[in-house]
């Protein structure tokens, strides 16, 4: 390194590439870590190059910005996984376990805990986590596609508990690990409640907005659409409509609304089942009203 | 695959994951770095059985075939000296001097063949050995020693052509980053 001219093109080495500890965070290699580790090797299951090149990098399921073709990938990555791949809603591959959650040690000490088995009772899951020693509650409920593996709600001593990747997984197919990564000695009480894939024609307990990355709509061009022109789209899509409801809060929710309104917002009730809002007035577009669920469209997509 | 792949897959990961991170930032912006590092461990725990007992360049070499494939597949064509140019560089000694030095330094860059920065860049930014940089690119340490000397020779002609006030080799005042010309007419038979 004493070249004269090796020393000045050190200087242009992006200083982003000196921090890159500081870019990808604990939890999230740890949470790749266990990924990597989860799934298949070549000398167990004989993958040949080409199914290798094929499989996109496990590490975007924990990402928060996927666009919808990125969604895909980060399916394809989970299905390279058996154990992960039981977490996809209607997949006929089940865990082979009896255990319904996967414990890895970190690097750090801590203990990642994939849950394999999302519609496990809670019998199961209290003793996955009783036999490995501890003392945490994880309670699934059904959440639509952009929530599976968020907090739904925590409890008790939730400083030694985390969902993992922060909980910001986003892939639209209900593919997000569903997990929780234990502080290093963790040895209190703790209950957290995350979000899984709902069956067929399940209730959500939770949902997102059903324009957001992740969820059916999200860029499909509804938001902001008028009534008589979203009805198409979402037959099409075999989308139901729950009800419609006037935004203004006029209390009016009826299986149908004036075609020439605007649609303002929509959730999910349950796959394929949704609720919308809609105004006489144009939707604004901003940042207020939802704009940003645009996050990863076309333009004139939303 | 035994406890022992495991266990030595565990501490390879805890002990590169830092080196390999920053390289894939060094040469893609945090996205693409983020699948290559992704991919680069995937392959490396497929293939523990496989791993040197030195396995940083041979990380560093798949997560360099892992930006490329990335890179094509995402259409992408951004280049090392795309990112360079538009990456916040690391402190100058002299803050003043900074913008000067960097124009300066990109324009001489530039005359270099993709190969040659390459081979720089890996020994400049990451600090690896010839033998080390030949695990990286596929080729041999000789091959190595002789590119990178062409490469310095390159860079110090470059750098005295900008110190004379004109502009380096055929560059012809061009924006500061990639082309996809040949490179200096002196130099231009190199194949290294």
């Amino acid at each position: 390194m004493s070249d004269p001219t090796i020393e000045l093109v050190r200087r242009l080495r992006p200083a982003d590439a000196e921090r890159a500890h500081e870019l990808f965070p604990a939890d999230e290699r740890a949470a790749l870590l266990a990924r990597i580790l989860a799934s298949p090797t070549a000398a167990r299951h004989g993958a040949s190059e080409a199914r290798r090149r094929a499989v996109a990098p496990a590490w975007r399921q924990s990402r928060p910005r996927l666009t919808p073709r990125r969604a895909t990938l980060g399916i394809a990555a989970v299905a390279a996984a058996a154990t992960v791949l039981a977490l996809l809603p209607g997949s006929a591959v089940r865990p082979q376990s009896a255990s319904a959650v996967a414990f890895r040690s970190t690097p750090t000490g801590g203990v990642i805990a994939i849950v394999t088995d999302p519609f496990a009772t809670q019998k199961r899951l209290d003793a996955s986590f009783a036999a490995r020693g501890f003392d945490i509650s994880v309670r699934l409920v059904p959440v639509s596609p952009s929530l599976v593996g968020t907090v739904v709600a925590i409890s008790g001593d939730s400083a030694g508990i985390a969902p993992l990747g922060r909980g910001r997984c986003v892939t639209g197919g209900g593919a997000c690990p569903i997990g929780i990564q234990v502080a290093r000695g963790f040895r209190g009480h703790g209950s957290i409640t995350l979000g899984r894939p709902a069956r067929r024609g399940e209730s959500y307990g939770s949902t997102a907005s059903a324009f957001a990355p992740g969820e059916a709509l999200h860029c499909s061009g509804l938001l902001g659409a008028r009534v008589r022109d979203a009805r198409g789209p979402l037959r099409s899509r075999g989308i139901a409509v729950a009800w419609w409801r006037d935004a203004n809060a006029s209390g009016r929710s009826a299986a149908a609304a004036p075609p020439g309104e605007y649609v303002w917002a929509a959730d999910f009730l349950a796959p394929g089942k949704v609720g919308i809002w809609t105004r006489a007035a144009p939707w604004p577009g901003d940042r207020l009203h939802g704009a940003n669920a645009n996050r990863g469209c076309r333009a004139g997509r939303r | 695959m035994t406890d022992a792949d495991r266990r030595r897959f565990e501490r390879i990961y805890a002990e590169q994951f830092d080196r390999v991170s920053a390289y894939a930032l060094s040469r893609a912006d945090r996205q693409l770095a983020e699948d290559a590092v992704a991919r680069t461990f995937e392959v490396a725990w497929r293939r523990v059985s496989d791993l040197p007992a030195e396995p940083l360049p041979w990380l560093l070499g798949v997560a360099r075939r892992s930006l490329s494939e990335l890179r094509r597949a995402q259409r992408r064509r951004d280049g090392l000296l795309e990112r360079i140019a538009t990456a916040q560089p690391l402190a100058f000694a002299d803050p003043a001097d900074d913008l000067a030095t960097r124009d300066r330094l990109l324009a001489a860059l530039n005359c270099l063949s993709e190969p040659q920065l390459e081979v720089l860049l890996l020994v400049a930014w990451e600090g690896l050995s010839h033998r080390e940089a030949a695990t990286v690119l596929g080729c041999s340490a000789p091959a190595v020693a002789l590119r990178l000397h062409r490469a310095r020779a390159r860079l110090r002609n470059a750098l005295h052509e900008t110190d004379r006030g004109r502009a380096p080799d055929d560059a012809g005042g061009g924006p500061p980053v990639a082309h996809e010309s040949t490179p200096a007419p002196r130099l231009a038979k190199e194949t290294i």
